[in-house]
């Protein structure tokens, strides 16, 4: 595992975390996954998808993660 | 030596009769279970789950009576807001004014560890359900704590067979409390393992 990014539970804009954890990734070569643990609102799935972390070859295998309806 | 072995026997089934036919006639008071949950915050969806889940087991398990040997089962039915101060608060209000037999909870794995020690003192079970924290069964567990669910652990360690192997590169993100990090070293662990980076 080459970074582990913690974000303050009244974070609620995660595109600087999701920054680290591209600049982590994108000069590596070979297959990478982002691995989310999350529970309650306001992941930060979409804040990676915006930020287009898959071009980077990321995939995100999920442990805990629940949108609230 | 079988005859005192029978005499045993006879005096340990007239007593618990004597015992279930006083429930029968309703002497006995009510079975109280304190419920602590995040019914406000960002967990609150699971909150609400756990409650209607557990209200919809006890109906199935005592087929509608919501009775057990005769005693009328009460929920004590307390929220938290997630905060582990609040949790501990509650707990301990469960356990020393309002007498529960037994507490299950909490929802927010920090609450849940902030609840264990209350229920070692107080030497009486709490069930917890749903937080997921390893620590909570792990490091911090006391002989009075059980867990229904799945933890931490167990969710890292499938997710890791799922994709780790040498030559893979790994990213984690979570929140910052016991759930989130809690669930990062173990995944860290699991995958590590199997021989990524």
């Amino acid at each position: 595992m080459i970074h582990e990014e913690y974000c303050p539970m009244a974070q609620t804009d995660h595109t600087s975390s999701v920054q680290r954890i591209i600049d982590a990734l994108k000069n590596k070569v070979g297959e990478k996954y982002v691995f989310v643990v999350w529970a309650g609102k306001n992941p930060p799935i979409e804040q990676m998808a915006v930020m287009k972390v898959e071009k980077y070859g990321s995939r995100l295998p999920l442990v805990e993660i629940f949108f609230p309806f | 030596m079988l005859l005192k072995k029978r005499l045993k026997i006879v005096i340990l089934v007239t007593f618990t009769m004597l015992l279930t036919q006083s429930w029968v006639w309703g002497a006995e008071p009510p079975l109280k279970i304190g419920i602590v949950q995040g019914f406000s915050g960002a967990l609150e969806a699971y909150a609400k789950q756990m409650l209607t889940g557990f209200k919809m087991g006890l109906e199935y398990g005592t087929k509608g009576k919501n009775e057990v040997m005769g005693r009328k089962i009460e929920l004590v039915v307390e929220d938290d807001q997630i905060k582990p101060d609040i949790a501990k608060r509650l707990i301990t209000k469960l356990y020393a004014d309002d007498k529960v037999d037994m507490v299950v909870g909490t929802t927010s794995s920090a609450a849940a560890l902030a609840m264990l020690p209350v229920a070692l003192e107080f030497k009486k079970i709490l069930l917890v359900e749903p937080a997921v924290a390893d620590s909570i069964t792990g490091s911090a567990w006391n002989r009075y704590i059980f867990r229904t669910g799945r933890n931490s652990g167990q969710d890292a360690i499938s997710n890791a067979k799922a994709v780790a192997k040498p030559g893979v590169f790994l990213a984690a993100i979570a929140q910052d409390y016991a759930f989130g990090r809690d669930g990062v070293a173990a995944y860290k662990e699991a995958a590590e393992k199997l021989g990524p980076r």
